[in-house]
């Protein structure tokens, strides 16, 4: 499961092709990537979708199972307020079997094991 | 079963179950009792092969029982727990032979449109030299079958959760494709030998090649999202 910031790493999402497993990006970090590129930089949602397609990652829907869990996480943490979107994101990965691949793992801190950066998903996957 | 109880498969990877009524009227001994009696009895390997032919025993189709002894055999011959001379001719491409021959085609009308591509590629492949890749064919084809299977054959699944199911399918049966046209790719000293197959190569190399031009162009205008996202209360990449 992928952290929008990931996305600004291109040698990691090249990489990221030649893995076979499923690719999830949390319906969230896609309404963060939609932001920044149909706002920034032109792009249509339809460009984006191809792109996401052509990457072979899905957009996974935010339902009441995750929003259930980001409650559970925001009360724990306390801190809803300020980190509302990545108490989102990590909702999807707090369950087995996925693992959310993140540049700022301290952020999400609360996930546990269930937090990885990029290069120890490289590592434990040989992509 | 009893009306109290409550199926939730609200999460597609975990199904919660919840009584929903006064305590029932059962010592709590006697449950312990019952889970002692099932761990001791499926707790060891083999218990848990009996376990699961069990399950299958109820499958709604052959094929299922039939795909899952080919399963058993590929295991049992990897492990090297039994010893089989022409292993591949004589014996494993016969039996997922007959395994896809029973595939129920007028319930799975999609899915059944890659049966043939398997079956070639299995039957050009050949299990000691490519075991692996046989294995995860037969596996990712099993899952891609069950993400259908699911949505005909169910228990106690709320119409929302079966809405759901229905909605991936389209995306997982092109991840599927996308798959097996990957692995035709990485074996086409073998696999581009065959005109059903070939054809597959040829189109997902395409395709490849427009996946490429649309990767190049957002690569240049991926720059800066980390930036971006700090703007919004994100920390800069460290």
């Amino acid at each position: 499961m992928l952290d929008t910031c990931v996305f600004d790493d291109r040698d990691f999402i090249r990489r990221l092709r030649g893995y076979r497993g499923k690719k999830v990006l949390p319906a969230v970090a896609f309404c963060e990537l939609l932001v920044y590129l149909m706002g920034k930089r032109g792009r249509t949602l339809e460009q984006v979708k191809r792109y996401l397609k052509a990457a072979d990652i899905t957009v996974e829907p935010f339902r009441f199972g995750e929003a259930v869990k980001a409650a559970e996480i925001g009360i724990m943490t306390g801190d809803f307020k300020e980190n509302a979107r990545d108490i989102m994101i990590a909702s999807h990965a707090a369950i087995a079997p996925w693992k959310l691949i993140t540049f700022n793992k301290k952020d999400f801190s609360f996930l546990g094991d269930r937090v990885i950066s990029p290069q120890e998903f490289r590592d434990v996957s040989g992509v | 079963m009893p009306h109290q109880i409550r199926w939730n498969h609200e999460d597609p990877r975990r199904t919660s179950v919840h009584w929903m009524g006064s305590e029932p009227d059962i010592k709590e001994e006697r449950v312990l009792e019952e889970v002692r009696r099932i761990t001791e009895r499926y707790h060891t390997r083999d218990g848990l092969r009996e376990l699961v032919a069990e399950i299958y025993n109820t499958a709604p189709y052959e094929f299922q029982k039939k795909f899952r002894e080919v399963f058993d055999v590929i295991y049992e011959y990897k492990n090297r727990r039994i010893e089989i001379k022409n292993f591949n001719s004589d014996f494993f491409y016969p039996m997922v032979e007959r395994a896809l021959h029973s595939f129920p085609k007028d319930d799975f009308k999609v899915v059944f449109k890659d049966v043939e591509p398997l079956r070639e590629a299995i039957k050009m492949l050949d299990f000691k030299q490519h075991g692996d890749y046989i294995i995860e064919l037969l596996e990712n084809f099993w899952f891609y079958f069950a993400y259908y299977l699911r949505v005909k054959a169910h228990e106690n699944v709320p119409r929302e959760t079966l809405m759901y199911w229905k909605s991936v399918l389209p995306e997982e049966t092109e991840r599927y494709r996308r798959y097996f046209a990957d692995i035709m790719i990485e074996l086409q000293s073998v696999t581009g030998k065959s005109d059903i197959l070939r054809d597959i190569i040829k189109k997902r190399l395409e395709r490849r090649e427009e996946e490429e031009r649309i990767f190049e162009e957002f690569e240049r205008d991926l720059e800066g999202l980390q930036e971006f996202l700090s703007g919004y209360g994100y920390a800069a990449k460290g």
